[in-house]
Parts: C-alpha cells; sequence; structure tokens
C-alpha cells in the first residue's frame, strides 16, 4: 500500500495512527501522522507503507494495570501504547490505548463521574 | 505557486489562562476533542502549550490545585501564517515538535490565530478535498475485496 493510501484512510477516519499488521493479525509496527510528515517531500505515491514503518512499538495488555501504562507511556514520551494480547506467545493486536483515553478519565473525575 | 501555513492550518485555537487549574484544562481538552490548549497571559499572548503529555505527568495528582502555568511548556516559537508550509515542516522535524502555534505578525507576534500539526500537512498531503470522503472509502472497499 501507498503511503498516499495511508494517509488517506487516516485523514478519512481522523486516525493519527495505523497499526499494521500481517495476516495472523500480529504485530509488525504503526504508522504516525509525524512519519507521514517526514515523508513531505518524498513520492508518495511511490513509497511503501513498509518504507516509514515504526518497528519500534510500545506495548501492553489489557491485564496490565494503568498506573504501569501510564509509567511506560511517561518514561518512553509517546502518547499511545498497543494493546496486545499475551506476549510474546500471541502478539495479536487487540486496541490502542492512547493518551486521550486517559485524560478522558481525568475529565470524568472531574465530573465525579470515576474511572 | 507555493502553498502558505495558512492554507492549511486550522484556525482558532482553544485557550487558558496561566491560573487555569488542571482539572478544568483536561476537561477542555476531552470535550473539544482537541489535542493542545495554549496558555495565554492576561494581554492574550502565548505563553506556554499544554499537551496530552503534560496532562499524562500529572494523572494521580489532585488537578483541581495544580495551574496551567505550573505545567506547560514553554513557547517561544513564532510561526507566520504566510510562511511557505515546507519552512514550517522543516521546522517540526527539526525540533521535534509537532503543534505548531501560529502568530499574526499584524495584531502582535505573540497573538494566537490558528494551529498547524501534523494531521494538517497530511490532510494536505493525502489530496482529499472535502466531500469526496465517500467515494474515497468505496473505492477501499473496492480494493479490499479484490485482494
Amino acid at each position: 500500500m501507498s503511503v498516499r493510501s495511508v494517509a488517506q484512510i487516516m485523514v478519512v477516519n481522523r486516525l493519527r495512527y495505523t497499526v499494521v499488521i500481517n495476516k495472523q493479525c500480529e504485530l509488525k509496527g504503526i504508522i504516525s501522522a509525524d512519519s507521514i510528515l517526514r515523508a513531505y517531500a518524498k513520492d508518495i505515491d511511490s513509497l511503501r507503507a513498509k518504507d516509514i514503518l515504526d518497528t519500534c512499538t510500545f506495548t501492553t495488555t489489557p491485564a496490565t494495570p494503568l498506573q504501569e501504562a501510564i509509567a511506560l507511556m511517561k518514561k518512553r514520551k509517546i502518547e499511545h501504547l498497543i494493546v496486545v494480547g499475551d506476549p510474546p506467545r500471541d502478539r495479536s493486536v487487540l486496541g490502542i490505548l492512547h493518551a486521550s483515553d486517559i485524560v478522558r478519565s481525568m475529565a470524568q473525575r472531574v465530573k465525579g463521574e470515576g474511572i | 505557486m507555493s502553498i502558505r501555513v495558512c492554507d492549511i492550518m486550522h484556525n482558532g485555537v482553544i485557550t487558558c489562562s496561566c491560573e487555569e487549574s488542571l482539572r478544568n484544562v483536561a476537561a477542555m481538552l476531552s470535550d473539544n476533542q482537541f489535542r493542545s490548549v495554549v496558555v495565554v497571559n492576561e494581554n492574550g499572548e502565548v505563553w506556554g502549550l499544554i499537551t496530552y503529555m503534560e496532562l499524562l505527568a500529572h494523572f494521580q495528582e489532585d488537578a483541581g490545585v495544580i495551574q496551567a502555568c505550573q505545567v506547560m511548556r514553554p513557547y517561544r516559537i513564532e510561526v507566520d501564517p504566510q510562511w511557505p508550509i515546507e519552512k514550517a515542516i522543516e521546522l517540526m522535524n527539526k525540533l521535534k515538535y509537532y503543534h505548531l502555534i501560529i502568530v499574526d505578525p499584524h495584531v502582535g507576534t505573540r497573538w494566537p490565530v490558528g494551529m498547524l500539526t501534523s494531521f494538517d500537512v497530511v490532510r494536505y498531503m493525502s489530496h482529499l478535498e472535502s466531500g469526496h470522503f465517500a467515494s474515497f472509502l468505496k473505492l477501499h472497499r473496492q480494493e479490499s475485496a479484490g485482494h
């Protein structure tokens, strides 16, 4: 898939990140708006998704305590963690935990709704 | 004719005062689905920026007693709306700063008029016009069915 196609999918769906998986739904990497930006002056019709793929990803699991996940995001200065099954046996992608999810829970605490 | 920053930036920013509580800033971001709040001084001039990362750092603390000026990232970059987009992108990549506050030099160099993010640039790079989304989605489904 070309980088322009990835950009179009992200824009249409208002996504800032696209998780790249293989046929077994295993995590291969992530493409962010920032990594597409870095390809600005290049021919993004011939450039492929794998060319700008960031394979250095940080993951968490559904069972990980939220505090632990936040600590990892703060330490690595990243806004998101990819939620996977039970590594290392299971690398299937289940979802993404984004800083906006955590900020929403902070705002809900404000309104007295709890986390 | 080259594209200028004002051609693809989004107009308007959410602002808060230096004394605003972090609790309210979190609510502003969440309610408006924005990714940053510009902290301004009493004259409405840019003072700093609060993004998700600044909020995350204080998740476990009492956000009601923390003020915006205590956690904001000081912001001293001045980006003119008339800059060519290439110049702004170069600045983003160099500083790894993906939220650029655009200031109006005619009003004052610290007066925020808009924001340019990496997502705005990606929207421009995608060559998608507003209103063409439905046809693109249909095209994508056909591509998927073909593979």
